[in-house]
């Protein structure tokens, strides 16, 4: 699980100093950085079934969309050590390479904690970071060139 | 088969009170795919010209397909019966509830007969029952949501439901699966039959016959679609604001229907950016949908209207508060809750209190038929009050809650005229003096007017068409708004192809950029899941076929040319406010174009013998000899 607000100075550097000492290689996870961010689209749940049984269904993977009846929450529950048995053929698994909005992210904890705090500031300047996360937007959108037009 | 379909149909007899197992016919599968292909042969065989819409033998079918349950279905679901006018009528929702019927072990859902009281259908995988639905009469379609979960205790089931709308046989009342809605006038029947809602619980899984290629494909579709990278204009604003996007381009071109299409455009209409900034909470997705924010959860914080939140699917309602003179985001988002909950038709509702304003301004409705009403463009006071009248059928509600084909019927006195409506349905947004390809798209539609049908309608980005690539159409040519020139041949195109990806299914909202000309990516993930080995002119086939197998559906209820037209208004008069003329005989170049292409009598519109047993529709052909004489 990611670091909710993480807002508090005591908070990062306890979480900061624990996330040193695990190395190197172990130091990429699975991390829920934005869960208002979440959009209920079950992409992370299908993929994650799909690694495990070469088929897709629920109750299958390690990871579940929760949502209640209003519409109003969506929030992966995710049960993963972040040792995904799919090969990472896009440097990170299918369920964060399927996410749309950037609620899941496959790294550190010190990145996971930074992008958490860019979210929140960038929300402030620029509306739509409430659908998506600024790491799977390039802002400001004026200076972006798709190859159509390139 | 093991892969992609389950293989399995369940027929529910309400009269009866019987649950019956059928094996879907394999013949079916390689001719019409599942999902709008299967249902349309369903209705075709059951449901004939000696069935009335509210008849006990009238059909109500739920249909997913193939690839329903797997990402690239993005859980569509067709949902189809006879339209009280005669014609099919097929609409279809996205969500969670399609995955979860083929997760339980089903294809389609067949219904028929009438109930006497109120009854619910429930599936848990193999253990299925009708239940007593009297308690849930009455009730939104989130309480009843709601109220079944608690009742049968399992928090995660799917409930697709209709809400008081369609208990009220209002028009064109939709089936819902939470805010996820679809199938115009589907809910009416559904609320005609007494069956309140179908509850879904499955445990299985889709098989996948070459996994790892259906992964390899299906990331070739994600990377047209992809945010960062993609050539198609489109995507990046869809995936934030949906049909939001166009909302100030259609109103400086002249495209909305405002003041029931008496103009072009309106002074400070709705602005898409505002709905961002001021209501938009969170976004929201259909099932294994690529787009971040396709729809978005929206909350009104202030005003008359605080406190009333809701989730959207699509922005196209945003473009019908024109026809209203609806400046209001606030009111608008009252209405679109409104009619989520309830089951309304958003469309049917602005196109019906459109026409009644008109009327009502022409003095052929007076304040006395309204009820004190005063019904003026931009008048935002009466709009809520109105729509709760429709909802509870109470008064002047009870007059529009007919739709507005109906009500002038019953008003008279030249009504008539101000109808926005083809083969009996209120229009949705898309204009048609403005995009000529749109006018012969509703009018030919079999269906009444509906956009899914044929959309997106606007070409790739130029460079990333292969030069190799043939098409049936001049794409600079077809897609150029108002000549008639490559017309019929886009709009062949466009409903073949669309007919058949409806049928995997997949949703049209994403077909975007090179997807919509080129459908081999979409054949790819198809074999790929299905293990069948289809080519593309096979699969390009099967969309000519239902399209044809609808078309001859329509001719033996009786529809022929003269049906395939545009409202009287966009056919003689001009949008004065933008100086663009009306269709004229247009339309009729354009007919003539469409038909010829098709192998369709001009005259008539009905499919030639040569064709339909091209098409391996000889059954359907025998049908026809008698009619074209």
């Amino acid at each position: 699980m990611g670091l909710g607000s993480g807002s508090r100075q005591k908070q990062r550097s306890h979480y900061l100093k624990v996330s040193l000492d695990l190395g190197e290689t172990m130091k990429k996870r699975l991390f829920l950085v934005g869960s208002e961010l979440c959009n209920g689209c079950r992409n992370c749940e299908m993929w994650c079934s799909w690694v495990h049984t070469q088929a897709f269904g629920p109750n299958r993977g390690l990871i579940k969309v929760a949502k209640d009846s209003e519409g109003a929450v969506d929030l992966p529950i995710i049960n993963c050590d972040g040792a995904c048995p799919h090969p990472m053929e896009q440097g990170v698994p299918l369920c964060v390479e399927m996410c749309p909005t950037g609620t899941l992210i496959y790294t550190d904890s010190e990145d996971a904690y930074n992008k958490r705090m860019e979210l929140d500031m960038k929300k402030e300047i620029q509306p739509l970071f409430r659908l998506i996360a600024p790491w799977k937007w390039p802002y400001p959108w004026s200076e972006w060139r798709g190859k159509g037009e390139s | 088969m093991a892969y992609g379909w389950t293989g399995r149909l369940l027929r529910v007899d309400l009269t009866e009170k019987t649950i019956v197992k059928e094996n879907l016919p394999k013949e079916w599968m390689r001719k019409y795919i599942g999902c709008r292909g299967i249902n349309d042969i369903i209705l075709y065989s059951e449901a004939g010209p000696d069935v009335h819409a509210f008849d006990p033998e009238n059909r109500l079918i739920f249909g997913t397909g193939p690839l329903e349950g797997t990402p690239v279905g993005m859980g569509r679901v067709s949902i189809q019966t006879k339209h009280p006018e005669g014609h099919i009528c097929e609409g279809g929702f996205g969500g969670d509830w399609g995955p979860e019927l083929k997760f339980a072990g089903y294809d389609h859902i067949v219904i028929q007969g009438k109930s006497v009281k109120p009854v619910y259908l429930y599936i848990n995988d193999d253990e299925i029952e009708l239940r007593d639905a009297t308690h849930l009469w009455g009730k939104d379609v989130l309480e009843t949501t709601k109220a079944i979960k608690e009742e049968v205790g399992i928090p995660d089931i799917k409930v697709a439901c209709i809400g008081q709308a369609g208990e009220n046989l209002v028009a064109r009342a939709k089936v819902f699966n939470k805010h996820h809605s679809g199938g115009r006038g589907c809910g009416t029947v559904m609320g005609d039959k007494k069956l309140k809602a179908i509850a879904v619980m499955g445990s299985g899984s889709v098989k996948i016959s070459d996994p790892h290629e259906y992964l390899r494909a299906f990331r070739a579709i994600k990377d047209v679609l992809d945010l960062k990278d993609t050539s198609d204009y489109f995507v990046p604003g869809w995936s934030f604001m949906s049909a939001n996007l166009m909302l100030e381009g259609f109103n400086e071109l002249g495209w909305l229907h405002a003041h029931n299409a008496q103009k072009g455009s309106l002074e400070n209409a709705l602005k898409g950016e505002e709905y961002i900034e001021k209501y938009v909470v969170k976004p929201k997705g259909g099932f294994c949908c690529p787009f971040p924010a396709c729809g978005r959860r929206f909350e009104v914080k202030e005003g008359k209207y605080a406190g009333t939140s809701g989730d959207e699917r699509e922005g196209g309602f945003a473009y019908a508060a024109s026809v209203v003179g609806l400046r209001s985001w606030d009111v608008l988002l009252k209405i679109r809750d409104l009619c989520d909950r309830h089951g309304l038709d958003e469309f049917m509702i602005f196109y019906t209190i459109g026409w009644a304003m008109e009327c009502y301004e022409r003095g052929i409705l007076t304040g006395t038929d309204t009820e004190g009403l005063d019904l003026v463009f931009g008048n935002e006071d009466v709009l809520v009050p109105l729509v709760e009248k429709i909802i509870k059928r109470e008064g002047f509600g009870d007059l529009l809650a007919k739709g507005a084909f109906e009500a002038a019927k019953t008003v008279g006195k030249g009504s008539e005229r101000y109808v926005l409506a083809i083969k009996g349905q209120e229009l949705e947004v898309m204009p048609q003096r403005g995009v000529y390809q749109f006018a012969l798209s509703l009018a030919v539609s079999e269906n009444g007017p509906d956009h899914t049908r044929w959309y997106p309608p606007y070409p790739p980005n130029p460079n990333t068409i292969p030069s190799n690539m043939e098409l049936p159409f001049d794409p600079f040519m077809a897609f150029q708004t108002r000549n008639v020139e490559n017309k019929g041949s886009l709009v062949k195109w466009l409903y073949d192809s669309r007919a058949v990806l409806e049928s995997l299914p997949t949703c049209v909202f994403v077909v975007r950029g090179i997807l919509g000309i080129d459908m081999d990516p979409w054949l790819r993930i198809f074999n790929a899941a299905t293990g069948l080995n289809f080519t593309s002119e096979e699969f390009i086939k099967v969309g000519e076929r239902i399209v044809n197998l609808e078309r001859a559906y329509n001719v033996r209820e009786g529809f022929r040319r003269k049906d395939d037209v545009c409202p009287r208004r966009m056919m003689e008069e001009p949008i004065a406010d933008r100086h663009i003329p009306p269709l004229g005989e247009n339309l009729d170049l354009m007919l003539d174009d469409y038909y010829t292409l098709r192998d369709w009598d001009l005259e008539t519109a009905i499919p030639a013998e040569a064709k339909l047993k091209e098409l391996d529709l000889d059954f359907v052909n025998n049908d026809l000899v008698a009619l074209r004489e």
